[in-house]
């Protein structure tokens, strides 16, 4: 159907549209038109994708500024999700407007997904995959294969060069199997094809790494200009994704391996030395002057980037201590032997960036000035030297990177130093975590050069949060509800068992066996009453297992049998698929499954449950985080000092919006339906941090349920669902056809002239003036929930 | 021509730094008459061809900003302010650009925003060549919770502003919008004051003057009483309310009207009887206040109190500029001899003050917007109106 | 050499050293424990240790940064060369000779930087202890809510044991109510100590910053060994703070400024209370009219139009508004 928003004509691919899909894009255009950045949570199953592509592409063909759009995901399967939901549109789009529009979009992954070489791409590791690639497709390996050298080239990189460097793959949007299949048939390399294309298409969807991690973004995403579109899909985890990519974990093992490559280098300085030594005289001479090689830095492939750095430094001289290739490399093994000497650690130990700094320069007289140009110096190095095998230099690259961001920030992140590597290990492997507990740093980048960043996501409540922890304003921040024509999700707040004992995951009772058997209770009812699968969400995998073995204990687990197969997801990747897969099995030929899974794992994540896949969801206890990690610790404590976060507060969004990933699971479209179940006491209190599109939907009747109960509710509800529903009932309610979006809209302007007259009339009568905006609700009741099981925290 | 600069103050005039051409033809456009229309256009172009436009900074309602520099040397900048035609006066001329010309000619003070030209362009349009203050303004400084600065920094602030508006009264000219936005700092971080859209000279008796001039928070009671014969002391007010923001950091008395503006600051200062200040009731706007809810005048304490950062003898001072009655406030004269300035701790050196990047894409702003607005929109649906 | 070993050899005094072909004799003294895996690393700290305290220039003591950095790479050089072993006895000779001549400028730098170990460190503890505190006031904030909360609660149940049935709802509603006026006042509180502790911070990094300067301590310039240092620079001392910026308050040339002129235009003036509650100030009136009056006896015609007989004469503005009100002669009313 095509409308208008305000003077922008919308072409959407489908003859109706759902009333929250037109909500959002009319908020998308307000945002673009701004000029900001903005946070909207849409329900999930409501076509967010195809509404924000919609929109944009609209947008894009319509203004004359041609705003590149650089899509971010998560992972591979919704990059291709979303790479087919555009080719579907712009089909669409050129059925309509007669004539196909000149418009390229390509998605990019990494090498290892899109290697065509014949042996390369046979290679398990994606490092190993980028190492081998790179010594087969560098500048300067066919530098020497022109001078006669005997090198391997990469046939597919090689064959690009006798392409137009413009017009490497046609116009028209390829998925990334597309891009492989046109790859094959041309004898060309996707990859690279890619990567090249970049700066020529109109949509660019990614990973958000490309974009966050300082070490890619700013090889791939260097040259979009400011006034691209960024956005951010199934963000709610974004703050993690930005932590993560600023931190570094070192072990022993890798400090071993950042010495031997250490003595690599020194070995390649001494044989260039008396091959070449030329080239390491030019090196220094571009050091001591100061000059970038701006030349080189365009080269598209470079060994590092560097972190996060301030521009002020960037241009700065690299400092005369390591300006000569040997003082450099001696200066990088005295900081690894350091490295090596704090590793001998018996207890945690938490110590801040400058403690850190001074505690090494009495040591070793390293300085924070030329440690902070680490990573950038060896990348030079490494550029003169020419190395291939980069993969040996990756440890060593990691301790540079550390270097640099150890010295360059004093707030915002933390060394931590554990003696063993995880918390049921008994073998000492220390490890030197230098976390990052500010997100705002690695997104900071994004805010400020894109001038429109968009956060979306099924679950981003409460919405304010996230503008506060990644440090950006808002143009704009929305929640959109649902509009249902029946009530299609059910969902309920279990707080007591059915002989009214009270049920939590709090950490006295957790293991109490009345509540244990309550929780056992509750799922076997449930699976009693539930056709095909049901997904049962625990905190942790400690619980999980615990639960589950009391269970067994108690007869339970037999009695679950009777009626479905038990599956269970593991910290295993492999045995999780192959239980998931028997899972599917089972629903798809009526045995039907209850799948037990953690709230935090790869389940509740990435997998969707649709349909007869899951029809109930039970999220049994609050899924806090483990708070007696040192490194939440510490980061609950930055947010204290830095963004005002109180930590309770933190820890409840962070444990609610994991369960409401976890509700989401089982509803991914308006045709679908299921019943979603909180068993927790503490679950009362939290339901205002639920999105707004499940709040809304539960009844104040049905949040302090007890297992009885709760099963007739929903035994009546699948019973309703279970009756024929046809797509018409759902017409002018929960979708719109053209005619009902026009009625809307004219509607919607009654409605405006209306108000305008009003304020028209009230501003005469009050000399002109108003404030808007004042009296926010302020409904913030105090949480007694969390306590129980935090004592407060105490990070030194 | 009625203002003109003591003889005083020629000493410091002629020490200005960039050799900008004076103010003879710079008034061209505004006195053009049949006769001499050749020569002042000939002078005109002259001027015109002395700057090079770059990139526009800012743009309001009221005026296009741009950056420009001298044609003979491209390092010495200037900030090009286009007035825009409006509809809503014939000759396409608002009376705030003439006020801005006329008294910005006359005053030259290292604290007050130099105009170096003024010419018309091809479109008949008024082209003022300012000063370029690439650092934004005060405002600037005070919302960003990532700038820190304490009572040195506030000080030194205080007394360029102090400096800038005793020079206007000693001048006799009344500025009547002093607010964060409109002082805007310099590359070298001096605070200059800006934006004479509002500005006049001091009154002759039995000549009334509008009460609808300054920004709401920062405008004094008899104003807000409407009164129509007043002196410095209205500006004096204002710089006690940018004081009293720099200190905390938030508007101090902000108001969403007239009528709530005179309630916070009876709240916070107390309330005005005849005994307080003698004849308060017979300025037009006064309301006599509910008898109920007087509020006594605060007294040293309250602000010792209130605004921990100045020090007893810098909240001394902030009270003597804050006193109700316009008679007992302090004249800027007074401020400036005041003996907060020589207590420790010594105002920080213009050079190390907390500074903000982005200030440049700030001045465009703040130049463009019209007069009396604030930029958040608050004051978007605030009638204006100016009586000559 | 493992602790026992050492012991065993040493413990009655010096001895020869027990590798093979090797003839030092040794101290047990000498003998520490090994910071570093890496014995050649161990070996470059110890020389790197010994270099570093003698050249210890500063970076603000050179000229440019290229000079500053142009030594640190001198002094990499010379560490290279002791733990190389090339050109041993020259470098040990430049070492001692740079030593000898600039040892107060050494001792100096020295005591300096040993002064910033000290004043990082007790910033360090403070922090640490600022830290503490904080933490400790969220903890007492969020332990007084949850005494203040239950409290309430208790408060509202007995309320509701003593009152009628009716009142239940009404009682609820009230304690709801108080709730919300604490958490929004807690919120404001908040604000309020957050913008305090902001501008604490802020006087207190000021005072950090004004650390120890070497100005004034800077050796014999360009002395052998190190080049491009700055020359000494004697600190001009600060002039104290004028608030008048320079210029010269209430300075008239031809007359004095009274606090009162007999008028009889000016006297109901003088009795309209209106007006002066306005606060309109006929001092200000006295001083504009008197200034007009005499604004044209410093200016001599015949100079002003010869200099500003050419247009193109580069003078201030403000003089020419001074010779625009002498030519039209002051007194003229404001029209504006």
């Amino acid at each position: 159907m095509k409308f208008f928003i305000d003077d922008l004509p919308v072409l959407f691919p489908y003859p109706r549209i759902y009333p929250e899909q037109y909500a959002y894009m009319c908020d998308l255009k307000k945002t673009l038109d701004a000029g900001g950045h903005c946070v909207l949570e849409m329900p999930s199953g409501t076509g967010k994708t195809v509404s924000l592509l919609s929109l944009i592409v609209a947008y894009q063909q319509h203004y004359p500024e041609h705003r590149k759009l650089i899509y971010c995901s998560r992972t591979m399967s919704e990059i291709e999700k979303a790479l087919t939901e555009l080719k579907a549109l712009m089909k669409y789009r050129e059925g309509q407007l007669g004539h196909t529009e000149d418009f390229r979009a390509l998605g990019l992954t990494s090498r290892k997904n899109l290697c065509l070489h014949p042996s390369v791409k046979r290679e398990k590791s994606g490092t190993v995959v980028d190492a081998r690639c790179r010594s087969l497709t560098a500048g300067f390996v066919k530098e020497k294969k022109e001078r006669g050298e005997d090198v391997d080239l990469c046939i597919y990189h090689e064959n690009l060069d006798l392409l137009e460097p413009h017009n490497l793959v046609p116009t028209g949007v390829f998925t990334l199997d597309g891009l492989i299949k046109y790859g094959e048939q041309h004898k060309q390399c996707p990859y690279f094809s890619a990567r090249r294309m970049m700066p020529f298409c109109n949509v660019i969807i990614y990973s958000y790494h490309y974009l966050l991690d300082p070490k890619i973004a700013e090889r791939v995403s260097r040259e979009l200009s400011k006034d691209c579109i960024v956005v951010f899909d199934e963000a709610h985890n974004i703050d993690n994704v930005c932590i993560e990519s600023l931190s570094i974990d070192i072990t022993e093992d890798s400090l071993r391996k950042a010495t031997r490559g250490a003595s690599n280098l020194e070995r390649k300085i001494e044989e260039l030395k008396s091959s070449d030594a030329e080239k390491l005289q030019n090196e220094y001479t571009k050091l001591v002057e100061g000059l970038r090689e701006a030349e080189q830095a365009r080269e598209e492939d470079q060994f590092i980037s560097n972190p996060v750095l301030p521009d002020d430094l960037l241009k700065e001289a690299v400092p005369g201590n390591i300006r000569r290739a040997e003082h450099f490399v001696s200066f990088l093994k005295r900081f690894i032997e350091y490295l090596k000497t704090r590793m001998k650690v018996t207890h945690t130990i938490s110590e801040t960036p400058p403690s850190f700094l001074t505690h090494l320069k009495d040591l070793t007289y390293i300085e924070r000035k030329p440690l902070r140009f680490c990573a950038e110096r060896l990348t030079s190095l490494v550029r003169t030297l020419e190395l291939v095998n980069i993969e040996d230099y990756q440890p060593l690259q990691e301790v540079a990177t550390f270097a640099t961001l150890v010295a360059t920030y004093d707030k915002g992140f933390c060394l931590i130093l554990e003696p063993f590597e995880s918390e049921t290990a008994t073998v000492p492997n220390p490890v030197l975590h230098f976390t990052c507990l500010d997100a705002a740093i690695a997104i900071k980048p994004v805010f400020d050069r894109f001038s429109s960043v968009i956060i979306t996501s099924g679950t981003l409540s409460p919405l304010e949060m996230y503008p506060k922890m990644l440090g950006f304003t808002t143009v704009l921040q929305e929640s959109y509800s649902m509009t249902l024509a029946r009530r299609s999700f059910l969902p309920m707040i279990v707080t007591r068992g059915s002989d009214q004992a009270q049920v939590s995951s709090g950490f006295q009772i957790r293991n109490d066996p009345g509540v244990v058997r309550n929780y056992g209770n509750l799922v076997l009812e449930f699976a009693r009453i539930t056709p095909d699968g049901i997904v049962v969400f625990f905190p942790s995998y400690l619980y999980m297992e615990s639960i589950i073995s009391m269970w067994q204990g108690m007869g339970i687990l037999d009695s679950i049998w009777n009626y479905k197969l038990i599956l269970v997801e593991t910290p295993d990747a492999q045995e999780s698929s192959l239980a998931l897969e028997t899972y599917r099995t089972a629903c798809c030929n009526g045995r039907g499954a209850v799948l037990f899974c953690v709230a935090r794992g790869k389940v509740s994540e990435g997998i969707d449950f649709d349909h007869h896949y899951g029809r109930a969801v039970l999220c049994i206890g609050v899924p806090f985080q483990y708070t007696e990690s040192r490194i939440l610790k510490a980061r609950l404590e930055f947010l204290r000092e830095n963004y005002r976060i109180r930590e309770n507060d933190f820890l409840s969004f962070d444990a609610m919006r994991h369960a409401a990933q976890c509700l989401g699971r089982v509803l991914r479209g308006k045709d679908d339906y299921g019943v979603m179940v909180l068993a927790d006491r503490r679950f009362q209190k939290k339901r205002t941090q639920l999105p707004k599109w499940i709040s809304q939907a539960m009844l104040e009747s049905e949040t302090n349920l007890s297992t009885d109960m709760a099963v007739a509710t929903a035994k009546s509800f699948l019973r309703t669902m279970a009756q024929p529903f046809k797509a018409k009932d759902q017409e002018g309610i929960s979708t719109w056809s053209l005619a009902d979006l026009e009625r809307h809209l004219a509607k919607q302007r009654q409605e405006e002239d209306r108000m305008k007259r009003e304020t028209l009339a009230d501003a005469q009568a009050n000399n002109g003036f108003h404030r808007n905006g004042a009296g926010i609700a302020d409904h913030d009741e105090f949480d007694d929930g969390i306590d129980e099981d935090l004592v407060m925290l105490d990070a030194q | 021509m009625a203002v003109s600069p003591p003889s005083t103050m020629l000493s410091t005039i002629q020490s200005r730094d960039i050799p900008f051409q004076g103010s003879a033809n710079a008034r061209s456009p505004l006195t053009m008459t049949h006769a001499d229309r050749e020569l002042t256009e000939q002078l005109n172009d002259d001027v015109r061809r002395k700057y090079v436009k770059d990139k526009k900074l800012g743009e309001g309602t009221y005026a296009v900003v741009s950056l420009g520099y001298l044609k003979t040397d491209p390092s010495v900048f200037v900030a090009i302010k286009k007035i825009k035609v409006n509809a809503e006066y014939k000759d396409g001329l608002t009376m705030d650009a003439i006020r801005e010309v006329k008294y910005l000619q006359e005053l030259s003070h290292p604290n007050i925003i130099a105009l170096h030209d003024v010419f018309s362009s091809k479109d008949q349009t008024l082209n003022l060549v300012l000063e370029y203050l690439p650092r934004g303004d005060l405002e600037m400084l005070i919302k960003d919770g990532n700038i820190q600065y304490g009572a040195a920094d506030v000080k030194a602030w205080m007394g360029m502003l102090a400096r800038g508006v005793w020079f206007c009264h000693e001048n006799f000219v009344l500025h009547r919008d002093i607010k964060p936005n409109n002082l805007l700092i310099a590359s070298d971080g001096e605070v200059k004051l800006a934006d004479f859209g509002l500005a006049r000279s001091f009154a002759d008796p039995y000549l009334n003057m509008t009460h609808q001039v300054i920004t709401r928070w920062y405008r004094p009671p008899e104003l807000l009483y409407g009164a129509r014969q007043y002196s410095g002391a209205v500006d004096v007010w204002s710089m006690g309310m940018v004081f009293a923001e720099l200190l905390i950091r938030v508007p101090f008395v902000a108001g969403n009207s007239d009528l709530d503006q005179i309630s916070k600051i009876c709240e916070a200062f107390g309330t005005p009887t005849d005994d307080n200040w003698p004849g308060v009731s017979k300025l037009p706007n006064y309301f006599p206040p509910d008898r109920a809810h007087i509020i006594p005048l605060q007294g040293r304490d309250f602000f010792v109190r209130q605004f921990p950062t100045a020090g007893p003898v810098g909240a001394d001072l902030l009270m003597s500029m804050c006193a109700l009655d316009p008679r007992k406030r302090s004249t800027a004269r007074q401020i400036l001899s005041h003996s907060w300035w020589s207590t420790e701790p010594k105002p920080t050196k213009k050079e190390d003050l907390p500074k903000k990047a982005g200030g440049t894409k700030k001045m465009g702003d703040d130049m463009g917007r019209r007069v009396g607005q604030v930029d958040d929109g608050l004051f978007k649906n605030a009638a204006r109106q100016l009586h000559f | 050499m493992c602790e026992s070993c050492v012991d065993r050899i040493f413990s009655s005094g010096p001895a020869p050293c027990p590798v093979a072909g090797c003839h030092k004799t040794l101290r047990k003294a000498k003998f520490r424990k090994q910071t570093f895996e890496d014995i050649g690393v161990e070996r470059e700290v110890d020389i790197r240790r010994r270099v570093m305290q003698i050249l210890n220039r500063r970076e603000e003591e050179f000229a440019t940064k290229r000079a500053y950095d142009d030594f640190l790479e001198q002094r990499e050089m010379i560490i290279a060369n002791l733990v190389h072993g090339t050109d041993v006895a020259k470098t040990e000779t430049d070492l001692q000779r740079y030593a000898q001549e600039n040892l107060s400028s050494i001792r100096a730098n020295q005591a300096l930087e040993a002064q910033e170990a000290t004043t990082f460190q007790e910033r360090q503890t403070l922090e640490q202890e600022q830290a503490r505190l904080r933490r400790e006031a969220a903890r007492q904030e969020y332990e007084n809510e949850r005494r203040e909360l239950l409290a309430g609660r208790e408060d509202v149940l007995s309320r509701l044991a003593a009152g009628r049935a009716g009142d239940a709802a009404a009682i609820a509603r009230e304690g709801q109510r108080v709730l919300l006026k604490k958490s929004s006042a807690r919120r404001s509180e908040e604000e309020r100590i957050r913008q305090k502790q902001a501008v604490l911070r802020g006087s207190e990094l000021r005072k950090g910053v004004a650390a120890p300067t070497t100005a004034g301590i800077t050796g014999a310039p360009d002395s052998g060994l190190v080049k491009g240092l700055k020359k000494i620079e004697v600190p001009v001392p600060d002039k104290p703070y004028d608030p008048f910026g320079g210029l010269v308050p209430d300075k008239r040339d031809y007359y004095t400024l009274q606090e009162h002129y007999p008028s009889t235009y000016l006297d109901p003036i003088r009795q309209d209370t209106r007006m002066l509650a306005g606060g309109y100030d006929l001092r200000e009136y006295y001083s504009r009219t008197l200034l007009e009056a005499f604004a044209g006896l410093g200016c001599f015609l015949d100079e002003e139009l010869s200099e500003s007989g050419s247009l193109d004469a580069s003078k201030p503005v403000a003089t020419q508004g001074a010779a625009m009100a002498a030519a039209t002669s002051g007194g003229n009313a404001s029209k504006a």
